[in-house]
């Protein structure tokens, strides 16, 4: 009986994963093979020969690759400042007691509520105001701190015993000296975790990028493989699937080494360590 | 031409998000004219463009947006470098992208509160009105005025969408108008000699080039008239009839919709809903991905798109039968109105300063001469805007390589300025809503009366809370 359940799991999964597979696969196989290919109706499974033309077209025409450095260089900024910001304000909310404290943390809770897309026009209007256009620090700065992870983490500390923190402060260990040698190193995998939600959502912005940047070196690879296809007319298939491929590349490398960080930290609770 | 749904709910999202900037824009904008900062006090640089002396003084560096992506990007750039080595020294170009059209305006509507927009922008038909409105534009017509520049040469079909209180306002660029596409070897096997000119015809015409199988599922159908505010539009243009009031929205911006009342909208629906319910047209086809493949794969032997999809159909196809293309089709035969266009134009910047308006000015002529038109075309499969085009060799061989494109320019030929279409600042939306209530009408979900009613509603409440906090 247990091995049939089993077995119905498995097929079950095996089904799921090639439906979630299959847009993935046609990407790829539609990024080597050229266009004609792509147009004619025998449109099928497996690439009609192996064409790189698309991949070398997307390489050396077309700004991707400096975007590519570019986007990689935010995401990782963004992230970095984002770990920074987030553990030092969660200790505060989990460790410290200072007025006012439940209010503030509270605020920046509700800030959760509002979707980000709601600032961009006054973030916009600031960007400009200090002739940022077309700078990193305009990609950058605006995503510098994170609500999201300063709940998480501020959550993570909490279920931490507070008796190591009474424990360290008796023999003397100042708060920073907590944070940055035992709170950090214990809250490692919901930092992980939270890395790697910040990374594919930075590696993934559109909007703001499209805004603040105009010169194409300046530009994000979101903006740059929309710039391979046309507004009136779709011509070029093949250029922006192997552009939009390659694009994916990071997230997936990020996901394929990432989901385990990403599913411990969301199942770990209690005190660990 | 579809983006991924994502990114579709993106530049929606910010189109959103752009209306709230539109109501900042219409109190910045006051702002603006009263500091005297960008804009151009009318009467001091009256015949300057034709005084300034641009092989003089420091080089002009403009910057040029555009939502031009893929090949039609690369043959812009081609033009444009041509245009920076001719004016080397004097004047540099910088093309920029700008996402796509919607993408585009909108980052256009917050660049200029900030006064970081372009010096030159080309923006798509439907934000013609919006543009007028805003008072960021210098009109083309100023400076087609004063260097006595001959307005004729702008083929004047093309001109007159573009035309408001007798200005021209933008400089036509990529032009294209809708057609009927069609299987002629479909056509032939059925005996069907002629491509039908309205939608009556088609359904006459409809039981010929429908086949099923022994199950009685259909396995060709006659035509893919996919759902598109566009097309809606260019019907009630060719019976003749307004979209909005105030003259089709060009002596005026447009206060409500008048489609609803003049008939032109009910006839079509009606049309429309039967051609779905007579079976003409197949459910699948009112989706523009599926009409196309639909078409390319021989299942319906019409389709309808615009001029500028001419190339990509010819290289899907590829061979296995061969296109016709016929004018795009009316209600019935009292349809006898022409089309309008589509595509997006060159809008001048307003600027104070007169070297670069000048060197603006030099770029669009640049942009719109015969040489550049014809190449363009030939890249493109947009229209040449110059007639003087037509007399480029380079159009001629493309022409006779792509016959089919001869009843494009036929087609412009015989329609008249008086089918320009409507004009209205918020046509984006407009055309969002009339492609919501047509499918909801297509899938059986409400009648024709009350998609009509639907689309008048909103598109005319819309147009209230528009004109409510755009007051001049």
């Amino acid at each position: 009986m247990a091995s049939v359940r089993k077995a119905a799991q498995w097929i079950l999964t095996a089904l799921l994963a090639l439906f979630l597979f299959f847009p993935f696969w046609f990407m790829i196989s539609m990024s080597v093979t050229p266009d004609s290919d792509i147009l004619s109706n025998n449109v099928s499974l497996w690439p009609s020969q192996l064409y790189f033309g698309n991949i070398v077209k997307v390489l050396t025409e077309t700004p991707l690759v400096r975007q590519f450095l570019n986007t990689l260089f935010v995401s990782l900024a963004i992230l970095l400042l984002q770990i920074v910001t987030s553990v030092t304000a969660a200790y505060a909310f989990a460790f410290l007691e200072f007025k006012g404290k439940k209010t503030i943390f509270l605020i920046i809770l509700s800030t959760l509520m509002v979707p980000g897309e709601v600032t961009i026009v006054s973030n916009y209007l600031t960007i400009c105001a200090w002739r940022w256009l077309d700078t990193y620090q305009a990609l950058i700065l605006p995503y510098a701190a994170s609500a999201l992870g300063i709940f998480l983490i501020r959550q993570y500390f909490l279920t931490m015993a507070r008796e190591i923190h009474e424990a360290a402060a008796i023999d003397g260990c100042g708060d920073v000296r907590f944070l940055t040698q035992i709170a950090t190193p214990l809250a490692r995998p919901i930092i992980a975790a939270f890395s790697v939600t910040s990374f594919l959502s930075s590696w993934g912005m559109y909007m703001w990028p499209l805004l603040v940047t105009s010169k194409s070196e300046m530009r994000t690879v979101q903006v740059g493989i929309s710039a391979l296809q046309d507004a009136d007319s779709a011509l070029s298939f093949g250029m922006a699937l192997a552009g939009v491929a390659l694009v994916t590349l990071p997230s997936l490398i990020v996901f394929i080494f990432g989901h385990r960080q990403l599913v411990e930290g969301m199942m770990s609770g209690a005190v660990k360590g | 031409m579809k983006k991924s749904s994502l990114k579709k709910a993106a530049s929606c999202l910010l189109a959103a998000l752009c209306t709230g900037v539109l109501l900042l824009g219409g109190c910045a904008d006051s702002g603006a004219a009263n500091s005297g900062n960008d804009a151009v006090s009318s009467a001091a640089p009256a015949d300057s463009a034709a005084s300034v002396d641009l092989k003089s003084g420091p080089q002009v560096d403009l910057v040029f947006w555009h939502s031009m992506g893929g090949a039609n990007a690369a043959a812009l750039q081609t033009m444009i470098d041509e245009f920076n080595s001719d004016n080397s020294g004097h004047i540099k170009v910088t093309a920029q992208y700008q996402g796509s059209y919607d993408d585009g305006i909108n980052k256009f509507k917050s660049a200029m509160v900030s006064k970081s927009g372009p010096d030159i922008f080309q923006c798509y038909e439907l934000g013609t009105r919006y543009l007028i409105d805003s008072g960021y534009i210098d009109p083309m017509q100023n400076y087609i005025d004063r260097d006595k520049w001959d307005i004729k040469q702008i083929d004047a079909n093309i001109a007159a969408y573009y035309t408001a209180d007798n200005k021209l306002y933008s400089m036509p660029f990529n032009s294209s108008t809708p057609l009927l596409y069609y299987n002629k070897d479909l056509f032939q096997a059925a005996g069907v000699a002629e491509a039908p000119k309205s939608l009556q015809e088609i359904i006459d015409i409809a039981p010929k080039l429908t086949k099923k199988d022994s199950s009685g599922n259909v396995t060709q159908g006659a035509i893919g008239l996919w759902v598109y505010g566009w097309f809606m539009d260019q019907i009630i243009d060719k019976a003749k009839q307004p979209i909005f009031d105030n003259g089709n929205g060009r002596t005026g911006a447009p206060t409500k919709v008048v489609f609803d009342s003049n008939g032109g909208g009910a006839a079509f629906l009606k049309k429309y809903n039967e051609l779905v319910k007579s079976g003409a047209m197949p459910a699948y086809a009112i989706d523009k991905k599926n009409a196309q493949s639909g078409f390319v794969n021989g299942k319906l032997a019409m389709y309808t798109d615009s001029t500028a999809g001419l190339a990509s159909l010819l290289k899907a196809i590829n061979g296995k039968f061969e296109l016709g293309t016929a004018y795009f089709p009316g209600i019935d035969s009292s349809s006898t109105g022409g089309v309008s266009i589509g595509g997006a134009s060159l809008w001048m910047v307003k600027s104070d300063d007169a070297r670069k308006q000048a060197a603006k000015w030099e770029f669009i002529k640049f942009m719109v001469s015969p040489k550049q038109q014809a190449f363009w075309n030939t890249k493109t499969g947009y229209f040449p805007i110059t007639t003087e085009a037509y007399k480029e060799s380079v159009f001629q061989e493309n022409v006779k390589k792509y016959p089919q494109f001869q009843t494009a320019i036929d087609q412009l030929h015989d329609s008249s300025p008086e089918y320009a279409g409507g004009l209205c600042a918020i046509y984006t939306q407009v055309r969002k809503v009339e492609e919501t209530e047509m499918q909801k009408m297509l899938n059986g979900q409400q009648s024709e009366d009350q998609a009509l009613k639907n689309m008048a509603d909103q598109i005319n409440s819309a147009l209230k809370d528009y004109n409510a906090s755009n007051k001049k």
